[in-house]
């Protein structure tokens, strides 16, 4: 469960930077900060996949 | 109960951090009108009051807020510490060695040093009228740097704060 | 005499002038420092180049050139940092530094409306070092004295330049201001009242309104004043009982000289000529002898033995006296002032009479 809080606030905190570097003129460097936000969160998501994807294995091959 | 504690001190220093950069885009445009204040007296000194330069110099930097105030001192007595050391090398000693506790850039060291190339060494007219350049540089480098600090003060801020959030975002 | 104007000089000058030699050192008395130009040192009356090693030759070749940028760093010490505060000094083309000594200056001149205003870019120094002889007029202040008014007679010194006119002048105003009148009588006479415009700094040597030298206690100096002017006020607010100034030439310094004879203070003034007759080529001075404005006049001549003068009172024949040292000039034609002068200047002289 938290990891998926995790990965929202993630996104709302990549949001704002993003906004507020935006606002300030400096937009390469807001679509920066959203590219490495974005990589973080995918090997998150990865991550939690491939448990996934463990978890069903072990359950579906168990039986 | 670590963990929270952990949090609270990551949010803090974040937010500090932001804060303290945001202060530097406001200190100066601050600096540059206190300088701009010093240099006018120093303005007055010489060309009304036909007071000697280190004298001159002394009084100004009594009448002003540190850091420039140090400066102007140490500009002043470098000529009566070090024999043989010329006017135009002690201001730029002075200004080098005084400039990181300041928080103003290379454009205006940059006219501070060419003003110390010229003080003393001609008439009253020639040093009104550097004194006046070096004035308006400064006044063209305050109009910008308030710019900045319109900008970029608030944006600081901000990003200290999120930064730390998102820290504590991955880090928990 | 170095050690005197050392504190002026930048350090690699000063240690140049250290190599020089001794005798160099202690009679130094001009250092013309030209930019880009060989050092030209003069003492003891004479004038060499100096070399970087510190020898003085006659020849310029090899010989130290001071660079822009020592230039630069001697007129920072000369104004204290502070040209721009030296507006009157440069116009007049000299700036008096403390001790009383004089630097001219030379180089490329502003104008305003035709008149200098002042100089631009210095090129040239000439550091004049100046030297208090106490004592050099006591031998002439005695035969100067009025014993009816226990003062001096009004006198004009007559010399061609760098015949130490000043030194003498200098050391008359001290020992009248002082009371010293050298006669035995005059033990119990009190100092007079002095009053000297110094148009060029050099007899006082003042430094923002005070002497250097010691012009005696009951002396005021007008420091860079013109001389008519000068006098006048002088007369007008500090009433003094003499009055010195240094080249007399022009008629409204005749003119002022008239009105203080006029008020019964005496005068002693100096004026550039060889001798009486050649003073008496120039309209102002003539007049003034002639009108018996002055009743000694003094000639002076530096030889290699000292500087000697000879006074010449109203009426009285010529005498011929020196300062200690040197031997007595030959017999030279009697100097008489005209004979209508003559009763003329005894008649000023009870006049004055309180």
């Amino acid at each position: 469960m938290s990891a998926i809080f995790q990965i929202a606030g993630i996104g709302i905190i990549i949001a704002m930077i993003h906004s507020v570097l935006k606002q300030m003129g400096k937009e390469d460097m807001a679509h920066w900060v959203t590219v490495i936000g974005f990589v973080v969160v995918l090997f998150m998501v990865v991550r939690l996949l491939s448990e996934l994807f463990q978890e069903i294995k072990t359950i579906f091959l168990f039986q | 109960m670590i963990k929270l504690l952990g949090v609270v001190l990551i949010l803090f220093a974040g937010t500090m951090l932001g804060f303290q950069q945001a202060a530097k885009y406001a200190e100066r445009p601050r600096q540059l009108r206190q300088l701009a204040h010093a240099l006018q007296r120093l303005e007055t000194e010489i060309g009304y009051g036909h007071t000697p330069l280190p004298e001159a110099l002394k009084r100004t930097a009594a009448a002003s807020p540190e850091p420039i105030s140090s400066m102007l001192l140490s500009a002043a007595s470098g000529v009566e510490r070090e024999e043989g050391l010329g006017f135009q090398e002690s201001w730029k000693q002075a200004v080098l060695r005084h400039w990181s506790e300041t928080s103003m850039r290379g454009s205006e060291q940059a006219a501070l040093l060419r003003l110390g190339s010229t003080l003393g060494i001609s008439d009253k007219e020639d040093q009104m009228k550097h004194l006046r350049l070096a004035l308006l540089q400064l006044k063209a480098e305050e109009d910008a740097a308030r710019d900045d600090q319109g900008r970029y003060e608030k944006m600081w801020k901000s990003l200290g704060i999120l930064i730390a959030v998102l820290i504590v975002i991955l880090m928990v | 005499m170095l050690s005197r104007i050392a504190h002026l000089l930048p350090l690699e000058l000063k240690a140049l002038l250290e190599r020089m030699p001794e005798n160099a050192r202690e009679g130094l008395e001009e250092i013309r420092i030209r930019e880009g130009r060989p050092l030209e040192i003069g003492y003891l009356g004479q004038s060499r180049f100096a070399s970087p090693d510190g020898s003085l030759r006659e020849s310029a070749d090899g010989a130290y050139k001071p660079s822009g940028d020592l230039c630069r760093k001697l007129l920072e010490k000369l104004t204290n940092y502070s040209l721009y505060a030296m507006e009157e000094e440069l116009r007049r083309g000299y700036i008096t530094v403390t001790g009383g000594h004089r630097v001219g200056l030379a180089g490329r001149t502003i104008l305003d409306g035709g008149s200098v205003r002042g100089i631009r870019d210095i090129g040239a120094f000439n550091i004049r070092i100046a030297r208090e002889v106490v004592g050099s007029s006591s031998l002439l202040v005695p035969k100067l004295v009025d014993r009816q008014r226990q003062t001096l007679h009004s006198t004009l010194i007559l010399a061609p330049p760098q015949q130490g006119k000043t030194t003498l002048v200098r050391d008359m105003a001290r020992s009248v201001s002082y009371g010293l009148w050298g006669l035995p009588e005059g033990a119990k006479w009190r100092g007079r009242k002095v009053g000297i415009v110094d148009e060029r700094s050099e007899i006082a040597a003042c430094v923002r309104g005070v002497p250097t030298f010691d012009v005696g206690p009951r002396t005021d100096v007008m420091d860079a004043c013109p001389k008519a002017e000068g006098m006048m006020m002088l007369l007008r607010s500090m009433s003094p009982e003499l009055l010195i100034a240094d080249e007399i030439g022009r008629a409204e310094d005749g003119e002022a000289i008239r009105e203080a004879s006029h008020a019964g203070v005496s005068v002693i003034a100096t004026a550039h000529a060889y001798d009486l007759q050649d003073a008496r080529g120039r309209p102002v001075l003539r007049s003034l002898i002639d009108d018996g404005a002055f009743e000694c006049v003094v000639e002076l001549k530096r030889t290699p033995s000292g500087i000697m003068h000879r006074v010449v009172k109203g009426g009285a024949a010529s005498t011929v006296h020196s300062l200690p040292g040197a031997a007595r000039e030959p017999a030279s034609p009697v100097w008489r002032l005209p004979a209508p002068e003559q009763a003329a200047a005894l008649v000023r002289m009870r006049d004055d009479d309180p």
